[in-house]
């Protein structure tokens, strides 16, 4: 069902508490961007509309279709375009997305560029086929005879505030198990021209997900004129020193917000764009991570086997001794997307910034966490974990991890309401025992 | 022609020919025994050569059955000489235009009538209560109340419905409240659905509603499978799916038709050809005469239908359900009509087709108005009863509605209920983790029931 966003802003400020206004946000300019003066402010959907114009005069080969794209698209994203350049280039397809991809596949291999939509990315199933087996493979199973490389998928994705199971869902992590195909998720309007326009011209099938909250949400000034951001390149939009924050799309204007809370509690955050997800930025996360020692992932869809988790197992692997706390994942929940509870769903600001990671660098009086270093953990380990047990709720102590072959890192959460860990008792407990009120997590592993 | 050239095979087939005519008799409309086809086994042919055209040179024995052989060169055509006509009961004033329909009582039809005026207005105060904020999405059956209704009145109660989104009224004919629907809408605890899905996704299985899904059409295999298993149970009971002209196009549609004609499914396909799918029109969506064709490409029994006559569907849909128990078959049918209101809320359908159309078609052909004139006609209705029901229908759903706002919404433990049919240990984690999120931070949720 078509979708319209007129009235987020009415229902955000009932249900979501007014969060709208943190989505709202668009992220800031890249420096190479910032000169002509002739930029107007533009929402999200008019610079894909731009870039749909742009791509279609540079290249008459370049095609637009998909459901009701001929009278400007459930979206609005193809407004104008049939008129513009006529039916036979930008048009309405009948409802099938395994049609309608597929067709894009065989339009794509006679060098054209196929610019195909999706009407939602909760849509995109029936085309999964097509993009997984047909589309990934072209090129490699010919031996480069043959390739579909002018291939674009256009899906709008995420929550709306709305949407429930079937207008919501963020599939992404899906086709990033796909090699051969290229993921691009765009975080603003400005992003959206400069990626769209790279997708379109880039030599290989590309899925490219629109952040369909900020399709009117998100305005900034926006070139007019035709460019191009690179792909695979991730960019980091806000610059800090305590912990790295990576997303993408509209989870990036929520990340946002989360750091500048932290910043109020001294905490500096560095916030890293993706933008492409496969074949992702690894350098520009593992040299940030390496300059913070910490690493938070976010993004709506559900945690487990979510991108997040690739990335998190990425920079173990590349930044492992220099990490100072295992790598937080703030994301949906493992459910469908549930429409009353939506607000309980999503990766929110203090989900992100009080309870899953930067938490622990804001100084409080009351330590509302324990850490518990223990060395020689192989003899001790029963024994203490017992007896820890014995003093609080089981589900109060998280084993943090292991460093080496000497320590056990134990949290204990003393916030909790069930249980309280004194630190007498710890320390009879053969442990050594950090207050968290020096910022972090009291020292690194050793 | 069809029986002369059937003679014809069997004198010249012998024994094999048994066999094939079986599987011809099916398009000449012979009653099947039960499950007769499917369990068939065959045995391997001894001497083919002369077995496979039964010694007769103008035909063969593919393996699909008989082919007469011709030294004509003719592609069939891409158009029939004549549209497929389309079966009508009341004109456009209510006169029925001959006897040939299925006689209801006086009873079902006045309650016909009732849930016709109960589902417009119950669309046209939900679709309101939209634009004002109250639920946040809605989507109406204005002009297919006769499709709605008619179809519903024609079931049994057993048959299982396998709905798309614009067939509220089936759930209404079958008893589901004003105030279920006012519930499921606002998502509140009374929802079945546990608020979950957006408004207009309703489901009772009580009333043999399989829960409605936005995904276009993914519904028609279910209801092919579902009959099957309808068939296997021995049930005098069938399965019918709902879709729209837009739906006829996915993969899913074409999967199921083929289904259904195999697996020898009890099922009604049931089909509301209503012009649009958003945006798109049926020029767009298919170039065949419409959908009905396509049954006989399937080996389906298909028949089209006037979808704004309550009296044509009902008795389409009646016979339809008579031969699908009984022979054990799916039918297909294409009920034509217009799709009277916007596709949704989130819609604006003046901004593709002109708004003369529309109010042509809302003006002269409401199938509510049609089917009441002939209710005058039978001395069935008199205006008096027109107004209290108007009134009363009016009342009825805007209670509902107000009830349905105060209710409490489900409590915060129904997010993690029903992924599976316990919650797995992943799903306990995460709402323990959750709980705390909303007790140190209960100014960033809604006032649920923690
Ligand atoms: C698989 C899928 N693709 C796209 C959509 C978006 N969508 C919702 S309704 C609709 C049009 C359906 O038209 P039709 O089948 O004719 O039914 P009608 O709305 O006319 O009753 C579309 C494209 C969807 N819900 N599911
Ligand atoms: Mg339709």
């Amino acid at each position: 069902m078509g979708c319209s966003l007129r009235r987020i802003g009415r229902l955000m400020g009932s249900i979501g508490g007014g969060r709208c206004c943190f989505r709202g946000l668009s992220t800031t300019c890249t420096e190479e961007l910032k000169s002509p003066n002739d930029n107007k402010p533009i929402n999200l959907f008019s610079a894909i509309n731009q870039a749909l114009h742009i791509a279609l005069e540079t290249d008459t080969r370049a095609y637009v279709f998909g459901e009701d794209v001929g009278f400007g698209g459930v979206f609005r994203c193809t407004t104008g375009l049939a008129d513009r350049f006529g039916k036979r280039r930008v048009f309405n397809t009948p409802l099938c997305e395994q049609g309608i991809v597929g067709f894009a596949i065989g339009l794509a291999a006679m060098g054209n560029r196929a610019i195909a939509e999706i009407q939602f990315a909760d849509y995109i199933f029936p085309a999964f086929d097509q993009i997984v087996n047909e589309a990934a493979k072209f090129r490699y199973r010919s031996g480069n005879q043959f390739n579909c490389g002018g291939l674009t998928i256009r899906a709008p994705y995420g929550a709306v505030g709305h949407g429930g199971h079937y207008h919501s869902q963020s599939p992404e992590a899906f086709f990033c198990h796909v090699p051969g195909i290229k993921v691009v998720i765009p975080r603003s309007p400005q992003q959206a021209k400069g990626l769209l326009l790279s997708c379109i011209r880039d030599p290989n099938p590309v899925v490219f997900f629109e952040p369909k909250w900020l399709y009117r949400l998100a305005v900034e000034e926006v070139p007019d004129e035709d460019y191009m951001l690179p792909l695979s390149e991730a960019e980091v939009i806000r610059e800090g020193s305590d912990i790295t924050l990576v997303g993408w799309g509209a989870q990036l204007s929520i990340m946002q917000q989360a750091c500048v809370e932290a910043e109020k509690d001294g905490v500096s955050c560095e916030l890293i764009d993706l933008k492409t997800l496969i074949p992702w930025d690894k350098e520009t996360v593992e040299a940030s991570v390496n300059k913070t020692g910490r690493l938070l992932v976010s993004h709506e869809a559900p945690i487990t086997g979510g991108f997040g988790a690739e990335i998190s197992a990425s920079i173990v692997e590349r930044c492992f001794l220099r990490l100072e706390a295992p790598v937080a994942r703030v994301c949906g929940l493992d459910t469908p997307f549930p429409l009353v509870f939506e607000p309980f769903y999503m990766p929110t600001k203090n989900k992100e910034y009080i309870d899953e990671g930067i938490y622990l660098w804001k100084k409080e009086e009351e330590p509302a966490s324990v850490l518990i270093v223990m060395s020689h953990f192989t003899l001790h380990l029963e024994v203490t974990i017992s007896a820890l047990a014995g003093q609080l709720a089981p589900d109060t102590i998280k084993v943090m991890g292991t460093s080496g072959k000497q320590q056990l890192t134990i949290l204990v959460d003393t916030g909790s309401t069930h249980s309280f860990l004194d630190p007498t008792t710890a320390k009879k407990l053969g442990c050594v025992v950090h207050h968290n009120t020096n910022g972090g997590y009291c020292g690194r592993w050793t | 022609m069809a029986l002369h050239f059937s003679k014809y095979l069997k004198q010249k087939m012998g024994y094999l020919g048994m066999i094939n005519l079986r599987s011809w008799s099916c398009c000449f409309y012979q009653k099947q025994p039960y499950l007769s086809r499917r369990f068939e086994s065959f045995k391997a042919d001894k001497q083919l050569g002369s077995l496979h055209n039964g010694g007769d040179p103008q035909v063969m024995n593919f393996p699909g059955g008989i082919v007469k052989f011709t030294p004509e060169l003719k592609f069939l055509s891409d158009t029939p000489e004549e549209r497929i006509h389309c079966y009508r009961v009341l004109d456009d004033s209510g006169q029925p235009v001959s006897s040939n329909f299925v006689q209801i009582d006086k009873d079902i039809a006045v309650k016909m009538y009732k849930d016709m005026v109960t589902l417009q207005t119950m669309d046209t105060i939900f679709y309101d209560a939209q634009r004002q904020g109250r639920i946040s999405f809605y989507v109406t059956a204005i002009g297919e109340e006769a499709i709605n209704i008619g179809s519903a009145a024609a079931l049994g109660m057993d048959d299982l419905v396998f709905p798309q989104y614009r067939e509220a009224g089936v759930l209404l004919w079958r008893g589901f409240t004003l105030q279920d629907f006012a519930n499921q809408c606002f998502g509140n605890k009374g929802d079945n659905g546990k608020g979950r899905q957006m408004p207009a996704h309703y489901g009772s299985n009580k009333h043999n509603y399989i829960t409605i899904a936005s995904t276009v059409a993914t519904q028609i295999p279910h209801a092919v499978g579902a009959a099957y298993s309808l068939k296997m149970d021995g049930r005098e009971a069938c399965t019918i799916t709902y879709f729209g002209d837009g739906g006829t196009s996915t993969g899913d549609f074409h999967a199921g038709l083929n289904f259904a004609a195999v697996m020898e499914a009890p099922v009604i396909l049931f089909c509301r050809n209503n012009g649009w799918a958003i945006s798109t029109p049926v020029s767009d969506q298919f170039r065949s005469d419409g959908i009905v064709v396509r049954g006989q490409a399937y080996g389906v029994r298909s028949i089209r239908v006037d979808g704004n006559d309550a009296l044509a569907v009902f008795t389409a849909v009646h016979v339809a359900r008579k031969m699908a128990i009984s022979e054990c078959r799916p039918v297909l049918i294409e009920a034509l009509t217009y799709r009277a209101g916007h596709h949704s809320t989130s819609d604006d359908s003046s901004k593709y087709r002109p708004i003369e159309e529309i109010e042509w078609w809302r003006a002269t052909q409401d199938p509510v108005a049609r089917f009441r004139k002939w209710l005058e006609g039978q001395g069935w209705w008199t205006t008096p009863s027109e107004i209290e029901l108007r009134d009363h229908a009016r009342r009825e759903v805007l209670h509902a509605i107000q009830v349905a706002e105060t209710v409490e919404k489900p409590s915060l433990k129904e997010i993690f209920t029903d992924v599976y049919d316990v919650p797995p240990s992943n799903l306990c984690d995460q709402e323990k983790s959750l709980r705390k999120t909303v007790e140190r931070h209960p100014q960033d949720y809604p006032h649920f029931l923690f």
